[in-house]
């Protein structure tokens, strides 16, 4: 886009009198440049911002939150069941305040995955009260947690 | 005993590095050459105390010494010698004990290099060096100290996060580092050249090779993470816009902005002050891409208090940003462009337009990385953004680059004529756009892949153009055969000619990232012994399950064969294994791998019933990336080395 108007222009200006106007040029073409971005990352935060809640936030949410693609944060619960034929797992996250989620997951299970583990699922909050997700995130290992 | 040397050799280290930075400094303000003297041995002091200290850990490590904590949590005796060596920097403190190794180092080597010049400035480059180390130690002493001892003996330790076992976390780290702590020298000359008022060529000229270090390095060690990642996460993919990939890719966007205007302010004595923007922000950046990745102040709601590091990285990062851009407005008048842009249509300005899109890059990265943390500042709720919006916004910013990067070739410096241009655009672009019709015919695909694929196009043919137009002028006017040409060509022009080879790399990764992005097709299925899937032209047929100990792995393997059509092609074993020491089961992904396809199995469960279940990814063009990898290390190298005409540069280019 900034270069086209680059085309039109670039050719006229003689470089002592376009002292001005080339820098205004530059200024014009750098502003067409910003706004692109700018409209960019708007348009990125429309349509893949959502909100990143605990287990206790989203059921204070309650029925609002139905339908809204979230991402919810808490502690994996005790019992786990695992459907190998068509790969869905149930678990419930839990939170600090006892607060519980029942999750249907859907997909490779990470191998962080366990009983007690930090995690992050993200998906859809059912008229059910169930959350269902298609994403799970664990604890990157990458990240340096102090052991022992 | 000798972790206690370690130990001493840190606390020594600390009081000599303050030391050094205030001789230094003050030394060079009062023109006293003694002061400024006793800080240059200081910075081989503190080198040689950083030294001692990591010697005392690799020792530790290497001897099986667990009553240091570090040694304990991080190792066990059943690792290869690899492993525990790369233990130095698995863990936070280690890592951190790295960081003020290297740059001890290249304190060191900064000495060495600048032994008979710079005068003015070294002193002003070693106190900001030696300040930089000086708060590094601290946080290590202070927080995270890697001689720390148990009360006890442990018989064995508790080993590494198996998933850090492997070549490319061997390798991750101490690239990822050399490239944080290399783009500490260009910001320290650059603070040198504001404080002492020397704006001129010098500081730009003795930053060149160690931006170009800091760069390939820090862009070896993201490539590393993602080579590790793809190999071992087992999600099918290398890059997932995580705020740890983030923090490295940051600064490596910045860097690489900086790394293009230096040579416009080398050439024309321009942007001047964008300059010295760039290295700020790619120190900033660098410095707070250390942070987050020990902090976890992203990946969970409820960490931001539990790191003790946070209150530290804050105030150092504060502070620095406040001094450096208080110097640049101290010297904003010194700073002012020596010449003017004269055309849109130069090389220049494309240079200036990819340092927009890089830095815009950059700052829509850092934007949807920081967003909950700003989010739930203003409005006390915490929203995220995952790998859409990254995919979304950087995607174009990148498919921009890719078109800057072909046109820059194609026009001259200064000003180019349209008609030059157009001619030249003309054949680049038909190639191109011949490459994208190609594909859409041949194999089809949505708009952004076959824009993507003929901006790729178009970039190699206007690169090889330029090539090739400088091997037949060199061919005609000297008699050289066509091959001697190029050969005498690249050599004559290394800078130049090695960022070509660079710009090449860049679109061999593109092609992979496109390719592997667009095209590819996952499924997942439920064997029973004896059943078959089959994914695109593969046919993967389950052979059974292996369980087996190994010394300190419990491995559960599965076996498929692998048919192409009929054509039998191999058999492939992805296995779940549990480390002795770490419950959690890790995944080995099985990759059979071509130029043209990853065909990527996991094996994602078994039953009781004997059947298993799979996820089986087919990831077109993905080895191109790792192939780009290799090929920019060598562009750089071409880049790097060392040339004659330099002793009068810049004036012969």
């Amino acid at each position: 886009m900034a270069k086209s108007t680059g085309m039109t222009t670039g050719a006229v200006t003689s470089k002592k009198k376009g002292l001005f106007r080339g820098r205004r040029k530059f200024l014009i073409a750098g502003i067409i440049v910003v706004l692109a971005l700018g409209y960019a990352i708007y348009a990125g935060f429309q349509s893949a911002s959502m909100y990143f809640l605990t287990v206790g936030e989203l059921k204070a949410r309650g029925e609002t939150a139905y339908g809204e693609r979230l991402r919810v944060n808490g502690k994996v619960g005790p019992d786990i069941v695992w459907d190998n034929q068509s790969t869905t797992m149930k678990f419930n996250l839990i939170d600090g305040q006892g607060e519980s989620l029942p999750v249907v997951y859907k997909g490779v299970v990470p191998d962080l995955f366990k009983p007690d583990a930090d995690v992050v699922v993200e998906g859809v909050y059912t008229a059910g009260g169930v959350f269902e997700s298609t994403k799970l995130l664990t604890k990157c290992p990458s990240k340096f947690t102090p052991k022992l | 005993m000798l972790t206690d040397l370690g130990y001493g050799a840190l606390l020594l280290a600390i009081a000599v590095s303050l030391y050094a930075a205030m001789a230094s400094f003050f030394g060079a303000r009062t023109g006293r050459g003694e002061l400024v003297d006793s800080a240059r041995n200081g910075v081989w002091v503190v080198g040689g105390l950083v030294t001692v200290a990591a010697a005392a850990l690799i020792y530790a490590l290497v001897s099986h010494d667990f009553q240091v904590e570090y040694v304990a949590a991080n190792t066990s005796r059943d690792m290869p010698l690899t492993y525990l060596l790369s233990a130095f920097y698995s863990g936070n403190p280690g890592s951190l004990l790295l960081w003020v190794w290297l740059l001890g180092i290249f304190g060191m080597v900064l000495a060495v290099q600048n032994r008979n010049r710079n005068h003015e400035i070294m002193p002003y480059v070693f106190a900001i060096i030696m300040a930089v180390e000086a708060f590094f130690l601290l946080l290590i002493l202070f927080l995270a100290n890697p001689f720390a001892k148990l009360t006890f003996v442990p018989t064995d330790g508790q080993g590494m996060n198996p998933l850090l076992e492997n070549p490319g976390m061997f390798f991750h780290p101490p690239t990822l580092y050399l490239g944080y702590v290399g783009f500490v020298i260009p910001f320290a000359f650059a603070m040198a050249a504001l404080i002492t008022g020397r704006l001129g060529y010098e500081w730009i000229r003795n930053i060149r090779r160690w931006t170009l270090f800091a760069w390939i390095f820090l862009g070896l060690g993201n490539a590393f993470g993602a080579w590790w990642a793809y190999k071992v996460l087992g999600w099918g993919g290398y890059w997932g816009w995580d705020p740890v990939e983030n923090a490295s890719f940051m600064p490596w966007l910045v860097g690489t902005a900086f790394l293009h205007s230096i040579m416009i302010e080398r050439r024309r004595g321009m942007l001047k002050v964008w300059n010295m923007v760039l290295i700020i922000l790619t120190f900033e950046l660098v410095i707070f891409g250390t942070f987050l990745t020990r902090s976890g102040i992203l990946s969970s709601v409820h960490t931001f208090s539990e790191s003790g590091m946070g209150p530290f990285f804050a105030s150092f990062i504060l502070s620095s940003l406040a001094a450096s851009v208080g110097l640049v407005l101290y010297r904003l008048k010194a700073l002012r462009a020596e010449d003017e842009l004269d055309s849109l249509l130069s090389r220049e300005s494309s240079f200036l337009f990819n340092n927009l899109i890089l830095v815009g890059a950059a700052f829509a990265t850092f934007w949807g990385t920081v967003f909950p943390l700003i989010s739930e500042a203003v409005r006390g709720v915490k929203i995220t953004v995952g790998a859409p919006f990254f995919n979304q916004v950087d995607g174009p910013i990148f498919l921009v680059l890719i078109l800057v990067m072909g046109i820059c070739p194609l026009i001259g410096w200064r000003r180019a004529s349209i008609q030059n241009l157009v001619r030249n655009f003309a054949f680049s672009a038909g190639m191109g756009l011949i490459l994208g019709m190609g594909i859409r015919t041949l194999i089809g695909g949505g708009f952004f892949a076959i824009l993507g694929f003929s901006l790729c196009g178009f970039v190699i043919a206007s690169i090889l153009t330029e090539w090739y137009r400088g091997m037949r002028a060199r061919h005609r006017t000297r008699g050289e055969n066509y091959l001697k040409a190029l050969g005498s060509l690249v050599w004559a022009n290394k800078p130049r000619y090695g960022g070509y080879i660079v710009h090449l790399s860049v679109i061999l990764i593109a092609i992979g990232v496109i390719g592997s992005s667009f095209y590819n097709t996952e499924k997942e299925a439920n064997l029973a012994n004896g059943e078959s899937m089959t994914i695109k032209q593969y046919t993967l047929k389950y052979e059974g399950l292996l369980e087996y100990p190994t010394e300190s792995k419990q491995i559960t393997s599965a076996t498929l064969a692998v048919y192409n059509g009929g054509e039998f092609l191999g058999r492939l074993s992805p296995q779940k294994f549990t480390h002795r020491n770490h419950p959690e089961p890790v995944s080995k992904v099985a990759i059979r791998s071509n130029w043209r396809e990853d065909l990527y199995v996991i094996l994602a469960g078994w039953n009781d019933d004997g059947t298993a279940s799979f996820k089986v990814l087919v990831n077109p063009l993905v080895s191109w990336i790792w192939i780009g990898g290799v090929t920019m290390v060598v562009g750089t190298i071409i880049a790097f080395w060392p040339d004659r005409r330099e002793r009068v540069w810049p004036e012969a280019r």
